[in-house]
């Protein structure tokens, strides 16, 4: 219990000094309890201020000699309710820097699930924007007439059909 | 010293009442049934070699000690479909109990190798999810609502006609538990405070704004912010709340008109609202799902008397069954009547005792009862087969879905013909079996 407890300490108070005490002196015992019994966690939900950055990603092909379209089904709004925590999770989570070869395998999966076997180029596209936020709770009428301020830019590409290099 | 020790056994052995965690464990593997079954479209994109998350990943991904999961060593599509069938069965076992000891531990030990195998897709509601399968992994007792524990109950039923002592555990797993809840309400609080937007009462409404967790429409949104501040308040302040259950159970009492048990449940009342309001309004995975199945393990015998009295709260008197003692089909029918009657509200009554009979129901003749199972209301109002028999649904938690079935239009047309069938021939069956 007391392993859990240390273990999961919010991140936020990571200078407390008793906090950092038990963890300078207990970490090496309890690491591997809350590791190998699968009992790791932590819980800033919604926090410490909930995420205000709207994220879509789309995928998209292009032709020769003409212009990116997007491939049908494989936009943001096309992921069944049931699916949506997880697939959204996933391409959250992979938008890392570090991350851009797990992008192209996605990619790369999406080009098979799909059918694709011509050589097209894939490509995923972010749009994002930003939800203001106040000091103070907004009336109805000013988030009636708020409307979001979409942003975008192209992220990686792939050639289907081919290994990803 | 003994004092202590006396105290220590009693923090950690005092004896419970089992259902709590036999709950627990049947709405787990439930939930893991659902919540694992919604991915069968992409089990293969998740978890195989040939998915997202190919082996050359795995340094990015996964931390390189006390990590284990079956599916590092059977990882090929074909394999991780057979663990994800496997998982799906051993899930459905769990739930209803059988041989619950070893389902419940195969479906943990796979369950956690799908989680470690793919963590990018991981949210709360997972993380609760495997900490209840580690308390039910490591609990002493899970045969409590089992289909296992029924037949034993079915077997003392047939031989001495009485049923088996409720089912007990040591307190510990229950602490464990409750410790676990603090450590998700408290923790995330702790979280939420050290940023502004819920001290400004303003996040809420950015929640309510973004499009990927809210369900509804803007205009949903724009609308429900009035109760912006309010809710991100109520949210920090409840869950802080949950750190009353630390205090000693002599102390809290000490308060007048409170109780440790009370405190207790209002909490997970506001959760049932919180949670249930998360769920409604949001897509936020499987955690509504995750804390709906913890709340079970919290449960203890106090609490299900209280659950009893309020739900009893305007039955002023069982309701008498009377049925055929001498037939087999109604002995078993009665068993399991008893076996669900969670609110103490059946009085089985075997009319074949004159004097029990005619105190149950003075104005019905042998012969009368001796054509359909008869049961006498608390207003005195007798209903006879077909009808009932959908009464009584109303009054077994279990059946309660069917109950509003059973009074759709021509349900009765077709019901009633088929009770008096089967009541006709009830005589065929022994206590032991059935060929009607």
């Amino acid at each position: 219990m007391l392993a859990v407890a240390v273990y999961a300490f919010p991140r936020a108070y990571k200078d407390n000094p008793v906090l950092n005490f038990l963890r300078h002196h207990f970490n090496d015992s309890i690491r591997p309890y809350v590791l190998v019994t699968s009992q790791w966690q932590s819980w800033p939900l919604f926090a410490p201020d909930p995420t205000r950055r709207v994220t879509r990603m789309y995928v998209e092909y292009n032709k020769p000699d003409e212009d990116w379209e997007m491939v049908e089904g494989m936009d943001y709004e096309s992921i069944a309710w049931w699916r949506h925590a997880k697939e959204v999770k996933l391409i959250e989570r992979i938008t890392d820097e570090e991350r851009i070869d797990i992008r192209k395998r996605y990619l790369q999966l999406e080009c098979e699930r799909k059918g694709i076997t011509k050589q097209l180029i894939l490509r995923s596209k972010y749009r994002y924007y930003i939800i203001p936020t106040h000091k103070i709770q907004m009336p109805v009428q000013w988030w009636r007439e708020w409307e979001p301020y979409w942003q975008e830019y192209a992220d990686v590409s792939i050639t289907c059909n081919k290994d990803l290099s | 010293m003994k004092t202590l020790g006396n105290i220590l056994d009693h923090f950690f052995f005092q004896r419970i009442s089992a259902t709590g965690f036999g709950l627990m464990r049947c709405v787990w593997g439930a939930s893991i049934f659902l919540w694992m079954g919604s991915m069968y479209q992409d089990v293969i994109r998740y978890f195989s070699y040939d998915g997202v998350i190919t082996k050359e990943f795995y340094p990015l991904l996964f931390r390189n000690d006390y990590r284990f999961s079956v599916l590092d060593h059977f990882g090929s599509p074909e394999e991780v479909w057979v663990m994800y069938g496997l998982l799906m069965v051993f899930a459905l076992f769990t739930c209803i109990g059988y041989m619950p000891r070893l389902f419940t531990t195969l479906t943990v030990l796979l369950f956690f190798s799908f989680q470690e195998r793919n963590l990018l897709i991981m949210g709360g509601g997972d993380t609760v999810l495997r900490n209840v399968g580690f308390a039910l992994l490591i609990s002493p007792q899970l045969r409590a609502f089992s289909i296992d524990r029924a037949w034993d109950q079915w077997k003392s039923w047939q031989s001495e006609k009485k049923f088996l002592e409720p089912l007990t555990m040591s307190i510990w797993p229950y602490r464990l538990v409750l410790w676990q809840v603090l450590i998700i309400y408290v923790y995330t609080c702790l979280e939420k405070i050290s940023g502004s937007m819920w001290l400004d009462g303003t996040a809420v409404e950015v929640f309510f704004h973004h499009p990927t967790y809210f369900r509804w429409s803007k205009e949903m949104a724009d609308l429900l912010t009035i109760f912006s501040t309010f809710s991100a308040y109520f949210t920090v302040v409840w869950e802080m709340f949950w750190l009353l259950l630390l205090i000693p159970k002599p102390i809290l009492e000490k308060f007048p008109k409170i109780s440790y048990g009370s405190v207790k449940r209002g909490l997970m009342i506001g959760g049932i609202f919180f949670h249930g309001g998360l769920w409604v309004l949001s897509n936020v995975g499987a955690f509504p799902l995750g804390m709906a199945t913890i709340y079970f393990g919290l449960l203890l015998q106090d609490d299900f008397d209280a659950i009893r009295t309020w739900l009893n709260k305007r039955m002023k008197n069982t309701i008498a069954i009377l049925y055929d003692g001498k037939c087999g089909l109604c002995l078993r029918s009665v068993f399991w009547l008893k076996q669900t009657d969670w609110l103490h509200r059946l009085q089985p009554v075997n009319f074949h005792y004159a004097k029990l009979r005619k105190a149950a129901a003075p104005d019905l003749t042998f012969a009368e009862l001796d054509k359909a199972l008869h049961i006498v209301l608390p207003n005195r109002k007798t209903l006879a087969g077909f009808d009932a028999l959908r009464a009584v649904c109303w009054h077994i938690p279990i059946l309660w879905p069917l109950a509003p079935l059973l009074y759709i239009p021509g349900a009765s047309v077709i019901g009633r013909p088929i009770y008096r069938y089967v009541a006709a021939r009830r005589k065929k069956c022994t206590h032991e079996n059935c060929a009607i």
